[in-house]
């Protein structure tokens, strides 16, 4: 049985599809969405438990979606991929109810850490 | 001026670090994915094809990084000249590619018709790749997502032409062009360039060398 259910959102196909395979070699079930239009609908068909959702989409505000997603269903965790920390980032990523945020490239030790804290919150 | 020359600078190198910041998190993701492989990933045999395929996704994100980076490298060294013979081919091909994160982020897409046999200009490149990144960028700004910019070459009568057209819907957002059009103006004229408007298009007039 996989540890979670994760929902990978990021319009670089090469790097989000590399990305699903590691964590799946982890033991959690991944799925990707490359574009900002179809995570709700992939959410409402299977609702993960942690979306990983790069901040800069093309057309749109990763920020708009994370408060679609918490909209949606409060209990799924964001985690928010981002090339830049910064205060910004850290307000932005409170301000719409993400988990935590993580740079890019990613380390993975650092990202399954993360996933397994937001895990541990959204049990209670 | 001088703010907007430097915002024109900030934008560039913004682009490229994004783009090649880009290309190396899928290179270190797919180096990570051969090394989960054969680490971790035990009860998979090892499919040499399938490396192969990996190794050949590194080359190709390693081949974009080393194509935009040299185009960084022409813009850069042009800057050292204050005055240079160029060809505006040559320049729109490296804004293009240098803005090509820039306008991504709002699916928009280029568009080029550069034609052959135009003659070079002498010019200040630093003014002249300031003046039509301002006016790329204006137009990226003020399009909606998915829109397309035309960006064609030619020669009419002695001079040499770059047109500049968007097409597609307007974008609703504020527009966040560095440049208003007097600062244009004031750019080319600096350089003796010329600048015609008609609805979309926005045709800069250079005196060929």
């Amino acid at each position: 049985m996989a540890k979670a259910k994760i929902l990978l959102v990021d319009d670089e196909v090469e790097f989000a599809s590399t990305l699903a395979e590691r964590l799946n070699i982890r033991g959690y079930e991944t799925s990707t969405v490359y574009t900002a239009d179809a995570v709700l609908e992939r959410i409402a068909g299977n609702v993960p438990d942690i979306v990983i959702l790069d901040l800069k989409m093309p057309g749109a505000s990763g920020v708009d979606i994370l408060k679609d997603i918490k909209k949606f269903n409060q209990s799924i965790e964001v985690i928010l991929l981002t090339g830049h920390g910064s205060d910004q980032c850290n307000s932005e990523c409170q301000s719409g109810g993400a988990f935590d945020y993580i740079m890019k490239p990613v380390e993975i030790e650092g990202l399954t850490v993360k996933i397994d804290m937001a895990l541990k919150k959204k049990k209670g | 001026m001088k703010n907007v020359r430097l915002a024109f600078i900030d934008r560039i190198l913004s682009s490229y670090a994004h783009e090649v910041r880009n290309y190396l998190a899928i290179i270190k993701e797919t180096n990570g994915l051969m090394k989960d492989v054969l680490q971790i990933g035990k009860s998979r045999s090892v499919d040499s094809k399938q490396f192969l395929g990996y190794i050949g996704c590194v080359e190709d994100q390693i081949a974009r990084a080393v194509s935009i980076t040299d185009y960084l490298h022409r813009f850069a060294h042009r800057m050292d000249c204050g005055r240079a013979m160029i060809s505006i081919n040559d320049i729109a091909e490296e804004l293009t590619a240098l803005m090509t994160r820039l306008a991504y982020r709002k699916r928009i897409a280029f568009e080029k018709t550069l034609r052959g046999g135009i003659p070079q200009i002498e010019a200040d490149p630093m003014l002249l790749h300031c003046l039509l990144f301002c006016i790329i960028d204006g137009k990226i700004s003020r399009l909606d997502r998915n829109g397309v910019i035309r960006v064609g070459s030619s020669l009419s009568e002695g001079r040499v032409c770059l047109a500049l057209e968007s097409k597609g819907e307007s974008s609703k957002e504020t527009p966040t062009a560095i440049c208003s059009d007097e600062e244009l103006n004031e750019l080319a004229a600096e350089i003796g360039a010329e600048i015609l408007r008609n609805g979309e298009e926005t045709i800069i007039k250079l005196p060929a060398a």
